[in-house]
C-alpha cells in the first residue's frame, strides 16, 4: 500500500475553510491534510458536521462562494493546485470530466421532468471523453453521437441495469432507489474520470442494496483504475470498501491509515471511541460522552480534547503534530493509544 | 386484563391499500401486511426488521389504529382493539404509544419544549398545573435533559436531544407498550449508542415493553429479545434474536445478515450474492414472495404461499426448504 501511496493523485495540504454565518466565522476545516493515491478507494469517515462534505465540495470547487472563505492550504490534483486555477478552466476541463461526483440522494440530482435517457444524452454532449473541452453542442456530429450512445449502453450494462432501453425512456421517479444510484455511478464513469467523489452514496439505501452498490463500485474502480473518494459516517461501510481511511472530527483530520492497519490498531482516542460505539453484542453499548463542539468558537488545540479521556493541558493549547506509526499510519494526538493493546473488538 | 397472556397479540392481520389509476378506479391491491400474526410478551423487546417497503411501519401504525386493518384481530391486554370508537381509542393511547421516525418533525416548531411535554398531560390526565410540572421535571431527569431545555424551541436542540424529548413526551403518560419506529435512524453512532442505553434504562425504570421497528440489524441484535423479519408484507422468520442471527432459517434473513458491514469479518464487496431488488409490491409473484431472488427456489415455491411454521422451538420460518438453508449456513 505504501508503494501505491507514493503515486498521489490528490494531495490536500493544510486546507482551512471558514463559513461566514450570522454568529461569526465557522471554522469548518482547520488545516486538513488528505491524500488519495491513484487507483485507490480512500475513505473519509466522520460524524455529521465533521467537514467531510465540505472537503469533498472544496475539491470539486462547488463551495457556496458567498459564504465560504478559503483561508489557507492547497488542493493538488494530478500535480496542479486547483485553488490557483481559473474557475472557467475548472468547469471546462476538470469538473464532470476528470473529477466526477456521486451524490447521497440520487433522486434530487435528476431533473424530474426529463427522461433518464435525455439527461444522459445531455451529459454526453458536454462531458463525453470525445468532446473538446468547452465546445459542447457546436461539434456534436453524428459519428460522435453514435459513439456516445454505444458507450452509454455498454456502461449501463456494466452497472447491471436490467432492460436498458426501457430505463432510458423512464422518468427518474419510475425507477427504484438502487437503480437510480446505479445510474448515478454510470453517469459518473461516463466521462472516464480520474477521480470519483462519492458523498455517502449508500446512506439512503437498504442494506442488501447497499451491499450490491458497494460491490459494484469496488469492481468498477478496480477494473478501470479510477480513484474514489468515499465519504461515509459509518465505519462498517468504510471497512467494506476502502483501501485507506481518514477519520475527521470537527474539521480536523485525526487519523489516517491503510484499512487493515486502521481496524487492527486504531491509535487516536476518537477513532477508538467511534469503533466502540458501533453496536456489538459482546461488547455492550458505549456512547461518547459530551457533544460535537460548535465550529464558530471551537475548543483550542485538538478539538476532541473536551471529550477525551487521555487529554492533558497541552491538548487544549496547540494542535498535535502528525505522529507516524509506520506503514502509512499517522495520527494527530499527543497521547496515542499504545502499541501493545489490540484493537477494540 | 390478564397478567399472563401476551400484552399484544396480532391475529392474521391484513392491511391492503387500494392502487388506483389516474381516474381513481381501483386497479389492484398493495398488500402491505398479509396475514401477520405476532405475540408481544410483557416486558420484552420485539424487533421488527426488514427493508423499506416491507410493511414494518404499516404494522406499527395499524396496531396504533392510525390505519384500520383490512382483516384480522388486534388484542391488547386481553381486549380487542381492532375497531375502537374514537373515545375508547383515546383511553387506549395512554397505554400504547408510538414514536415517529423523525422526532424533529413530530414536535411543533412554534412550541417550546415545555409546551410539547405538557400537552399529553393536559389531554389525558386531570393533573393540576403544579403536578404536571413535577411530572415533566421527573421525566426530563429520566431522559437526561437539563431543565433549561424546557424553554428552547425544537430547532435549537440537536437530533439526539429531539429524540430524548420525543421519548419524554411519551413517558409522561406512563404507557405499558411503546412502538419505536426507526428510533435511531439519522443519528451518529456515538449518539445512537447513548440513546440505545437510554431505551434500556427507561425500560427497566418504567417497566416498558418495546416493539422496536428498524432496518438496522446490528442495533436490533444488540437490544431485542426476539425478532421478526419481514419481507413484502409477510413475516418470514420469527424467533429469539440469537437463534435468528446465529442460524437463520430463511434465505432472506440470511442475505440480510450477510449484507451488514461487520468489521473484522468477510467483506461484502467480495462475497455478497443476493441479486436484484424486491418485486413491485402491487404485482407480487405467486407463492413465496422471495422466490424470484432466492438461491434455493424450486417449483414448489411458486405454488402455495409457505406458511410461518415453528420448525424449531420458538423459532418459526416461512421457507419450504429451511433445513437446507441451515445446512448451507454451516
Amino acid at each position: 500500500m505504501s508503494e501505491a501511496r507514493r503515486d498521489l493523485l490528490l494531495d490536500v495540504r493544510g486546507l482551512e475553510i471558514g463559513f461566514a454565518t450570522e454568529a461569526g466565522l465557522a471554522r469548518v476545516l482547520d488545516g486538513v491534510n488528505f491524500r488519495i493515491a491513484r487507483g485507490e478507494i480512500a475513505g473519509l469517515v466522520g460524524e455529521s458536521g465533521c467537514g467531510k462534505t465540505t472537503l469533498a465540495r472544496a475539491i470539486l470547487g462547488i463551495l457556496p462562494m458567498n459564504a465560504a472563505r478559503i483561508r489557507a492550504g492547497e488542493i493538488i490534483f494530478d500535480g496542479e493546485d486547483l485553488l490557483e486555477k481559473d474557475p472557467r478552466t475548472l468547469e471546462a476541463e476538470l469538473r464532470g470530466r476528470r473529477v466526477t461526483f456521486v451524490p447521497q440522494d440520487p433522486f434530487s440530482s435528476f431533473n424530474p421532468v426529463f427522461t433518464i435517457g435525455a439527461q444522459i444524452d445531455e451529459l454526453m454532449k458536454w462531458k463525453s471523453p470525445d468532446a473538446e473541452p468547452g465546445t459542447g453542442l457546436r461539434h456534436y456530429g453524428r459519428a460522435r453521437r453514435r459513439a456516445d450512445r454505444a458507450r452509454v449502453r455498454e456502461l449501463l450494462g456494466t452497472v447491471q441495469l436490467p432492460d436498458i432501453d426501457g430505463i432510458l425512456r423512464k422518468y427518474p421517479h419510475e425507477v427504484s432507489g438502487g437503480q437510480r444510484q446505479r445510474l448515478m455511478i454510470a453517469m459518473a464513469l461516463l466521462p472516464e474520470p480520474q477521480l470519483i467523489i462519492a458523498d455517502e452514496p449508500t446512506t439512503a439505501l437498504d442494506v442488501t442494496i447497499q451491499a450490491q452498490i458497494l460491490q459494484l463500485l469496488r469492481r468498477l474502480a478496480t477494473d478501470r483504475g479510477v480513484s474514489v473518494l468515499f465519504t461515509t459516517h459509518d465505519l462498517g461501510t468504510a471497512y467494506e470498501i476502502c483501501d485507506h481511511i481518514t477519520v475527521m472530527y470537527a474539521g480536523q483530520e485525526v487519523e489516517t491509515a491503510p484499512s487493515d492497519e486502521f481496524f487492527a490498531r486504531p491509535r487516536h482516542p476518537y477513532t477508538r471511541s467511534l469503533l466502540a460505539s458501533l453496536p456489538s453484542r459482546d461488547r455492550g453499548i458505549h456512547g461518547i460522552p459530551g457533544q460535537i463542539p460548535g465550529l464558530v468558537d471551537p475548543p483550542g488545540g485538538c478539538r476532541f480534547h473536551p471529550r477525551c479521556k487521555n487529554a492533558t493541558a497541552i491538548c487544549a493549547e496547540t494542535r498535535p503534530g502528525i505522529s507516524d506509526f509506520g506503514t502509512g499510519h499517522t495520527a494527530r494526538c499527543y497521547h496515542p493509544v499504545g502499541h501493545d493493546r489490540e484493537a477494540a473488538r | 386484563m390478564s397478567a399472563d397472556g401476551p400484552l399484544l397479540r396480532l391475529e392474521a392481520v391484513k392491511k391492503y391499500f387500494a392502487i388506483r389509476n389516474a381516474w381513481k378506479r381501483q386497479v389492484g391491491w398493495l398488500r402491505a401486511l398479509d396475514d401477520v400474526s405476532l405475540d408481544v410478551a410483557r416486558g420484552e423487546i420485539l424487533g421488527i426488521v426488514g427493508e423499506s417497503g416491507c410493511g414494518k411501519s404499516t404494522l406499527g401504525k395499524t396496531v396504533m389504529g392510525i390505519h384500520a386493518p383490512t382483516a384480522g384481530r388486534i388484542v391488547f391486554e386481553g381486549n380487542d382493539i381492532t375497531h375502537l370508537k374514537p373515545y375508547a381509542a383515546r383511553g387506549l393511547r395512554r397505554q400504547l404509544q408510538y414514536t415517529y421516525q423523525d422526532p424533529g418533525a413530530s414536535l411543533d416548531p412554534r412550541w417550546k419544549i415545555r409546551r410539547s411535554l405538557m400537552e399529553p398531560l393536559v389531554i389525558h390526565t386531570d393533573l393540576g398545573r403544579r403536578e404536571r410540572h413535577a411530572r415533566v421535571r421527573e421525566i426530563l431527569d429520566a431522559v437526561n435533559l437539563p431543565e433549561s431545555h424546557l424553554d428552547l424551541y425544537p430547532h435549537e436542540i440537536s437530533g439526539g436531544q429531539q429524540r430524548r424529548v420525543g421519548l419524554a413526551r411519551i413517558l409522561t403518560l406512563q404507557p405499558s407498550l411503546v412502538m419505536l419506529d426507526e428510533p435511531t435512524s439519522g443519528l451518529d453512532v456515538s449518539v445512537q449508542a447513548t440513546i440505545l442505553n437510554l431505551f434500556l434504562d427507561l425500560k427497566r425504570r418504567f417497566d416498558l415493553t418495546y416493539v422496536f421497528i428498524s432496518h438496522d440489524l446490528s442495533v436490533v441484535r444488540m437490544i431485542c429479545d426476539r425478532v421478526a423479519v419481514m419481507y413484502l408484507g409477510k413475516v418470514v422468520e420469527l424467533g429469539e434474536t440469537e437463534a435468528v442471527f446465529s442460524s437463520p432459517r430463511h434465505p432472506y434473513t440470511r442475505s440480510l445478515l450477510a449484507a451488514i458491514p461487520t468489521i473484522g469479518e468477510g467483506r461484502v464487496t467480495e462475497d455478497f450474492w443476493l441479486e436484484g431488488e424486491p418485486p413491485d409490491p402491487g404485482n407480487l409473484p405467486s407463492g413465496c414472495r422471495f422466490r424470484t431472488r432466492c438461491h434455493f427456489a424450486r417449483e414448489a415455491c411458486a405454488g402455495a404461499v409457505p406458511p410461518l411454521v415453528e420448525n424449531r422451538p420458538n423459532h418459526a420460518d416461512a421457507c419450504l426448504f429451511s433445513d437446507e438453508v441451515v445446512r448451507d449456513n454451516a
